[in-house]
């Protein structure tokens, strides 16, 4: 067993070290720093801690982090394509207000992006789907799904038109 | 608390060893697949004994097969690759779809296994029980030539217990095909809609031409420390032409004086009284859907 594993996160290559009971997310934040990905609950109860994996979101609290070897993690760090631009979704929660106090938000913007990223259209019941696992104790939801609905706008429009 | 401190995350293609080291190091060595459950219960406390943790995710057991008169599915396919393969919609194992989606978040779906729900073996599961009603059977490895095929049925010994020794993993779940005129169905009550299950109940039926019951299996989770067959339950409908009100009764009758598994979230007396709705909505569409076919 290598006591290693080599992780694509953001388009980026990293080696770290690791131990035989090492989740994802202890390894994104105290091995990488990247502390976007937040820990909530550590059991796989709140999505805090969500990220992206080859496109599917996961709960990097519970995922052992040797199976994300070679799989694109994507965390709220990576959303934006450059550093100081965000990106669509960003843009959306913060000029909807999606967000009060923001500790459930990196999770829910990685949940939103799975999601629109395969359904540019999405109805009330699609995004309660995509959802379901990443609880917010302060906006109540209505706002988040707001957000949702108008980065889903914005992103259709910028879509390349057909010729 | 006890903590979860393992040595050593086997993680290699090699049955064979895999399987060695698991009967070598007994307890102090457990199966891992997804992991979702698994990081739960160590977070809880509740395996400070194991030492080892074996990945059964490398041996290519991630696979669904439609055979001639079977499905098989591989113990590793996760959850979501397996609603998505589409098979569980089929006529006949409808309850697999059904409990399927309403296994939730997303989240745990991508990640959870189809051997993971089955050999975890507590109460607040939802594939077992329609599993169950499906007719399916499990085969188990304890080496990479020796198997034993098993019926789910007889799989589980209790809450956490089940008939897998030290050494033996479960390879693949098979469910026979189901004939044209077989419907199933599942359903459950959690606290919320994300939430492991308080109750739930599968159910596989045919009708006869005249749409009276002509066989019935029902199974429940949540009530009980392992998932149970509704014999009574089943007994009381048998040959009858079904509706809302004689299923609602039916249940009422078959669970009114048992004692049901309390919990935080639901005493006893709380799942007799949501019990018997849980049924009936569940046989009612496995029937309207017998109907229809």
């Amino acid at each position: 067993m290598p006591d290693s594993v080599t992780l694509q996160v953001n388009g980026r290559e990293e080696t770290v070290r690791v131990k035989p009971y090492d989740t994802l997310s202890r390894v994104l934040r105290d091995e990488l720093g990247m502390t976007g990905t937040k820990r909530g609950c550590d059991y796989g109860g709140c999505g805090a801690c969500t990220v992206s994996l080859d496109g599917k979101a996961i709960y990097s609290c519970m995922y052992p982090v040797q199976y994300a070897e070679g799989k694109k993690i994507l965390t709220v760090e990576g959303l934006a394509e450059r550093n100081e631009v965000l990106s669509q979704i960003q843009e959306s929660f913060l000029n909807n207000g999606g967000l009060q106090c923001g500790y459930c938000t990196a999770g829910i913007m990685i949940s939103t992006k799975c999601l629109l990223d395969k359904n540019l259209n999405p109805t009330v019941l699609d995004i309660q789907e995509a959802l379901a696992g990443n609880i917010c104790r302060c906006t109540g939801y209505g706002r988040v799904l707001e957000s949702i609905f108008a980065a889903a706008k914005v992103l259709r429009e910028t879509l390349p038109k057909a010729p | 608390m006890a903590v979860f401190r393992p040595k050593e995350f086997l993680f290699t293609e090699d049955k064979e060893e895999s399987l060695r080291r698991l009967k070598v190091e007994g307890k102090r060595a457990r199966a891992i697949a997804g992991g979702t459950g698994f990081y739960e219960l160590a977070r809880r406390g509740y395996i400070p004994e194991v030492k080892q943790l074996v990945s059964l995710m490398k041996l290519g057991l991630d696979y669904v097969q439609d055979k001639p008169s079977s499905l098989v599915i591989g113990a590793t396919t996760r959850l979501q690759d397996l609603l998505d393969s589409g098979f569980c919609d089929r006529h006949g194992l409808e309850a697999l779809g059904d409990a399927l989606r309403e296994i939730r978040p997303v989240q745990v779906r991508n990640v959870a296994t189809v051997g993971g729900e089955v050999c975890i073996s507590v109460p607040i599961v939802d594939l077992p029980t329609s599993l169950l009603a499906c007719e399916a059977s499990l085969t188990i490895l304890s080496s990479a030539q020796a198997e034993r095929t098993l019926k789910l049925e007889e799989f589980y010994v209790d809450a956490f217990l089940t008939k897998l020794k030290y050494g033996e993993i479960v390879k693949e779940v098979t469910i026979p095909k189901k004939s044209p005129t077989q419907s199933s169905a599942f359903a459950k009550l959690g606290r919320t809609a994300y939430d492991f299950n308080l109750v739930n109940a599968a159910a596989s039926l045919t009708i006869r031409k005249d749409g009276k019951l002509e066989s019935i299996r029902v199974f429940l989770g949540g009530i009980k420390r392992v998932p149970i067959r509704a014999v009574s339950f089943a007994n009381r409908i048998q040959g009858k032409q079904l509706d809302e009100k004689l299923l609602l009764q039916a249940a009422v009758d078959s669970f009114e004086k048992e004692k049901l598994l309390p919990s935080v979230h639901g005493s006893s007396e709380y799942k007799i009284a949501v019990l018997p709705v849980v049924l009936r909505d569940c046989v009612m569409k496995a029937y309207l859907r017998a109907k229809t076919n």
